[in-house]
């Protein structure tokens, strides 16, 4: 084989990859869904600094917000319809464009964790025939005080879809948001800007900034995947 | 010392071969028709080249139906993968080896 041969079958492998890469590109939906619907929770959480606890609980955790309940409610049949919506989306966009992305897994991951979720709950444990009192052992830490765990799943659901993805820049934008959905439920962004002389938001200022690392991300491989295209 | 182009695999090093490799590596699966526009091959060719790499085992068909419309599915496995990368690395090899010879120097 001459170099020149080798050189022009490269470069054709590369074209190749290239093409099937832009018609395989749609993980911008889920980020946009999922970044609406966490937005949708904003009215939800309080938008001041802590203080009083709820007297009911729920399976988010949220003990500092006024109406878990709604709150439980709305990210159950929010999530329930995003990750629903996701499949059939990838599912359509399968057939059509004739390449097939390994996206089940985000959505198993996704579906699988919240059930968890909801089963290491106060009221799953009573359901499932467990006591209630052995919550606590799932409720690691902080993990469960903002009610904020819906967002750890997305993020979790996006780091498997990375994987199955082959895309660098994907893969690193879901291990930042892992990182950042750590942090909000975890330590709480108010901690850094009441330590910063900013004030604290309280837990509203944590899912604006998720919500809204969900919409940009969204916007950015939707541009991102149009250009290519 | 050996030249790099006798590693080359004789199923693998073929031109549209190489590419159904290529594409296939991108996705979790592609359609027929979506390679045969890509490579821009006819059915039959198509065919016969998707043929010889399941043979080989480097590449799994899916044949069904959705509706009435007959729809075939190709997807790489692993020893596909293992061929692609084989035969890129040497390709990358075969370039790199005759870098600055003076025939090509002319060729070029």
């Amino acid at each position: 084989m001459e170099r020149h041969e080798a050189v022009e079958w490269l470069g054709e492998t590369e074209r190749a990859r290239n093409r099937t890469r832009v018609v395989s590109r749609r993980v911008w939906f889920p980020l946009l869904l999922f970044g609406v619907i966490t937005m949708g929770t904003v009215p939800l959480y309080p938008g001041g600094p802590l203080n009083g606890v709820s007297s009911s609980r729920s399976y988010v955790g949220a003990f500092f917000v006024s109406h878990p309940e709604r709150l439980s409610l709305y990210w159950l049949l929010a999530s329930a319809g995003g990750y629903l919506a996701t499949a059939l989306y990838f599912w359509w966009q399968d057939r059509r464009s004739g390449v097939a992305i390994r996206w089940q897994p985000f959505v198993i991951v996704g579906v699988a964790l919240y059930a968890l979720l909801i089963a290491v709950s106060p009221e799953g444990l009573s359901l499932i025939g467990l006591p209630w009192r052995i919550s606590p052992w799932f409720h690691v830490g902080d993990l469960f005080i903002r009610g904020l765990t819906p967002i750890l799943t997305i993020a979790l659901g996006l780091l498997v879809l990375a994987a199955f993805q082959r895309s660098v820049s994907f893969a690193a934008y879901s291990l930042g948001f892992v990182g950042l959905a750590l942090l909000v439920n975890l330590y709480d962004l108010g901690n850094i800007t009441y330590r910063m002389g900013l004030g604290d938001h309280g837990v509203g200022a944590n899912v604006v900034t998720a919500g809204g690392a969900l919409l940009l991300g969204g916007v950015g491989f939707a541009v991102a995947a149009r250009r290519r295209g | 010392m050996s030249h790099p182009a006798q590693d080359l695999d004789e199923v693998v090093h073929q031109r549209n071969r190489l590419a159904i490799l290529a594409i296939l590596g991108e996705a979790h699966k592609a359609e027929f028709t979506f390679l045969r526009e890509s490579l821009d091959l006819t059915g039959g060719n198509l065919s016969r080249h998707l043929q010889v790499l399941e043979d080989a085992g480097l590449i799994h068909i899916e044949k069904g139906y959705e509706g009435r419309r007959p729809r075939t599915w190709a997807r790489i496995t692993r020893e596909g993968r293992r061929a692609l990368s084989r035969e890129l690395r040497t390709l990358k090899a075969v370039v790199r080896s005759l870098e600055g010879s003076p025939a090509l120097s002319e060729r070029s």
